[in-house]
């Protein structure tokens, strides 16, 4: 009948239709980013891998396992390269049990409120807003003759070292601006999660006597136990990941010298064109392969000691 | 989870068993030839040249270069537009300035793919991939064309007999032309002429004088108006490879250009053998012997120095030399020269005891040509083409190409010029007149290469295929608890590798 009212079941069903044409809209662009993003970058990764760009044949032709085989020669017979595998895996240890604990600390600090909190918040928080470039700039000419650093040193006595100039001392210099620079994030991180634990926990623990260390490490690092554990894991990738610090800090120099060379850099500084994409794709896929099993081992290992708790 | 997993895992090894088979095996191409310098016409008389007429474009015409705007600035191509569209009334040139070295580099590919500019300049261009891939135009008929017309000989001056030799043997792809080369100069020792001249030293033409200037420099206790200690020589540790401008140098004096050409085409793994081919380890040892075993002769920051720091030591004056390339001068700024009074030259790489000799018994000067790497091409789908051609040609000639080193203070576009000429008429710093006459005077060489393994490979074959160790070698001198970085540990470390991975090398880029 012309007029009449469609009936309760078709309703549903175009209600149902019109559902899932929202759904799937609302899907559509997720679902393709992820799917250009992230497989088919890494599925393009692994597949040319196990190739050698040719130009004669335009494009990329099959070469099996060579480039592994060409990467394990390097690791196993050159030292500059065993060298860098292992000032990357360096990154680790800095990052994830010096700059995260002392982020913690700090954190707290600025969560009990400490005179000059704010000023302190903005301290340490102003190398994470300032380009790279400049701040690495600022970093280095703070060290040598022309810096602020050598003439206190010559003044107390002490012969300064060559801080850029020697493989010792120079990748520790690196360390030692990533645990500087990299505060701030992490600060904003946990000072964020502690800022949500509830006062009444914080003054019922003042109450029963509850000094700062007891409290930092039995009430406040268990309560934002899980964004420790993400600042942790994203601290272990940054070994693989890391590559702009030594960049800028050595001159943007495109041999990484004084062993400061990292996985990424090594990536960038050898990439100039498809020809040499498919062994670079082999180094990297290497060392992520290698590498990711650990970061899955530690979260699965930190995410055990604390069990999550909502407030 | 673990089905996931599985599947995960088969479909990955499908899909890869598929494109395997999918894939074109590749190899092939015949580059046989490409790195022979052609025969050029004899160019030392001029006086009969007449240039040939120009092309003429229908009003309206466009030009649209794009240029990396790096160590070279940029007054030589604004000067350079400014005079052809003197020249062509008709046509209008847009140049596009570039800091960014990945728009000529990882990018240009997909920039020729859609509406391309006319012109690239720049360096590490993958010019013989966009060649084989057809992005790039054929330039035969540019380096055929006729520039200038002999009327003492009748004979053509092509484009191809006015583009500098040394450059020739990186134009060229499976027999064909595909690009010019930019940029010509020299690389040698910077050295700060107003302390020369005040403390009365001469430059060194022997590496025995070359010790000797050191020890006079170290001994003379000369200070800077800082009360600085003068020292013979500054270089940066992060740029240690400046070096090579010394150590290539002495590399071909010791081994003359046809072995140095032999070592660059890779074809035997030999080369790498220090028994059988002990020219560049010969020359690693001089450089090993002036500076690592006599350590007092570098400033003492020299190691933790970045470019720039090294450039500003120098010309504040805190070292009488430096090992340079051709765009030290440039890079330094005339600015900061003339703050520090400084006034700066180039010496060419003193000789070696046992470098070659010519025929009157005289070593023979060589010069190792730093800017080889810069190419400019033609985009096959750019809207201009003809123009772009005609741009080409023109900038060969004589009035047009002098433009280069008039803005660029002592570099010179890779062409043949009229050095007699450019002393009388352009030189006006001490810089400009050295490298003019170290240009000159000598057989000039660079390390392009038309070997598969550099051109076709993931990791390029290089005359250090493990890294220079400069920086290494210095710093590690006798500290016996740093790895040895002796010129036998060196190279007997290259050729071992070499020596095992060779094979595996030459199957990574195809060759059997």
């Amino acid at each position: 009948m012309p007029g009449a009212a469609a009936s309760p079941r078709g309703k549903r069903k175009k209600r149902s239709a019109a559902k899932a044409a929202f759904v799937s809209v609302m899907l559509a662009y997720p679902v393709l980013h992820f799917a250009v993003t992230w497989g088919y970058v890494n599925f393009n990764a692994i597949w040319s891998s196990f190739t050698r760009y040719d130009i004669f044949a335009d494009g990329n032709v099959f070469n099996g396992f060579l480039n592994y085989r060409m990467l394990w020669n390097r690791i196993t017979a050159d030292e500059s390269t065993r060298t860098m595998l292992l000032n990357s895996f360096l990154y680790f240890p800095v990052t994830c049990f010096v700059s995260l604990p002392l982020s913690v600390v700090f954190s707290y600090f600025l969560f009990k409120k400490i005179p000059g909190g704010g000023a302190y918040r903005v301290i340490f928080y102003l190398p994470s807003i300032l380009p790279i470039a400049v701040l690495t700039m600022s970093f280095r000419f703070a060290f040598g003759p022309d810096g602020f650093i050598d003439p206190i040193l010559k003044a107390a006595g002490i012969q300064p070292p060559l801080w850029f100039g020697s493989s010792s001392l120079t990748p520790r210099m690196i360390f030692a601006y990533c645990v500087w620079a990299g505060l701030g994030f992490n600060i904003v991180l946990l000072s964020g999660a502690m800022s949500r634990v509830p006062k009444e926990i914080a003054e019922y623990g003042r109450l029963e006597g509850v000094g700062f260390a007891r409290e930092l490490f039995q009430i406040m690092i268990p309560l934002v136990w899980p964004t420790v554990v993400t600042s942790f894991v994203l601290g272990m990738s940054s070994v693989l990941t890391v590559y702009l610090q030594p960049y800028f800090l050595m001159g943007s120099s495109a041999t990484a010298p004084f062993g400061t060379g990292t996985i990424s850099l090594y990536i960038f500084n050898n990439y100039s064109s498809d020809i040499q994409g498919p062994y670079l794709a082999a180094f990297g896929l290497f060392c992520s392969v290698c590498y990711v099993p650990f970061i899955l081992l530690a979260r699965w290992f930190m995410n055990r000691f604390f069990k999550d708790v909502d407030y | 989870m673990k089905k996931t997993l599985r599947f995960l895992f088969l479909a990955l090894c499908v899909a890869v068993a598929c494109l395997s088979f999918a894939c074109n095996p590749g190899g092939g191409g015949d580059r046989e030839g490409d790195d022979k310098i052609p025969e050029q016409l004899d160019d030392s008389d001029r006086s009969g040249w007449v240039l040939r007429e120009r092309e003429t474009f229908p009003a309206g015409s466009k030009l649209r270069v794009k240029f990396f705007n790096g160590g070279y600035g940029r007054a030589w191509i604004d000067a350079m537009k400014t005079r052809f569209e003197a020249d062509y009334p008709t046509v209008e040139v847009t140049l596009i300035a570039s800091n960014q070295e990945a728009d000529f580099t990882t990018l240009l590919g997909t920039a020729l793919d859609g509406t391309p500019d006319d012109i690239y300049i720049c360096h590490n261009i993958p010019w013989e991939k966009l060649a084989k891939q057809g992005k790039i135009a054929n330039l035969d008929s540019v380096y055929n064309a006729e520039i200038y017309h002999d009327d003492n000989t009748d004979l053509p001056v092509r484009f191809l007999d006015r583009v500098c030799t040394s450059s020739l043997n990186s134009v060229r792809f499976e027999g064909s032309y595909y690009k010019v080369p930019e940029v010509q100069g020299a690389g040698g020792i910077a050295y700060n002429k107003a302390l020369f001249d005040a403390n009365g030293w001469t430059l060194p033409t022997t590496y025995a004088e070359l010790i000797t200037l050191c020890e006079t420099i170290s001994a003379s206790g000369a200070k800077t108006k800082d009360g600085e200690t003068v020292y013979p020589f500054v270089w940066s540790g992060t740029e240690a490879y400046l070096w090579d401008s010394l150590v290539y140098d002495w590399w071909v004096q010791l081994a003359g250009t046809d072995e140095f050409n032999r070592f660059m085409r890779f074809e035997d793994k030999a080369v790498f053998n220090p028994d059988e081919y002990p020219y560049l380890k010969q020359a690693w040892a001089y450089w090993y012997d002036l500076v690592c075993g006599r350590q007092s002769f570098s400033h003492p920051q020299s190691l933790a120095f970045s470019n720039l720091q090294c450039n500003m030591a120098f010309a504040a004056g805190q070292a009488a030399m430096m090992p340079a390339t051709c765009w030290v001068a440039n890079e330094i700024g005339a600015d900061i020269l003339s703050q520090f009074q400084c006034d700066i030259g180039l010496a060419s790489t003193p000789f070696v005891p046992d470098a070659k000799r010519d025929a009157e018994g005289k070593p023979i000067r060589v010069s190792y040509d730093l800017a080889g790497k810069d190419s400019i091409v033609v985009a096959q789908k750019g809207k201009n083409k003809a123009v772009a051609m005609e741009f080409l040609k023109w900038m060969s000639e004589e009035e047009n190409a002098v433009l280069f080193p008039k803005n660029t203070n002592g570099l010179l576009l890779a062409m043949r010029y009229d050095f007699d000429g450019l002393l009388r008429n352009v030189a006006e710093s001490t810089w400009e007149t050295d490298m003019f006459n170290i240009l000159k005077d000598s057989t000039r060489f660079n390390l392009y290469s038309s070997s598969p393994m550099v051109y076709l490979a993931g990791t390029p074959l290089s005359p250090y295929p493990d890294g220079n160790y400069y920086g290494e070698a210095f710093e590690y001198y006798g500290d016996s608890a740093k790895p040895v970085r002796t010129p036998d540990v060196v190279f007997d470390a290259v050729w071992e590798r070499m020596d095992r991975d060779w094979d595996m090398m030459r199957a990574a880029v195809g060759l059997s």
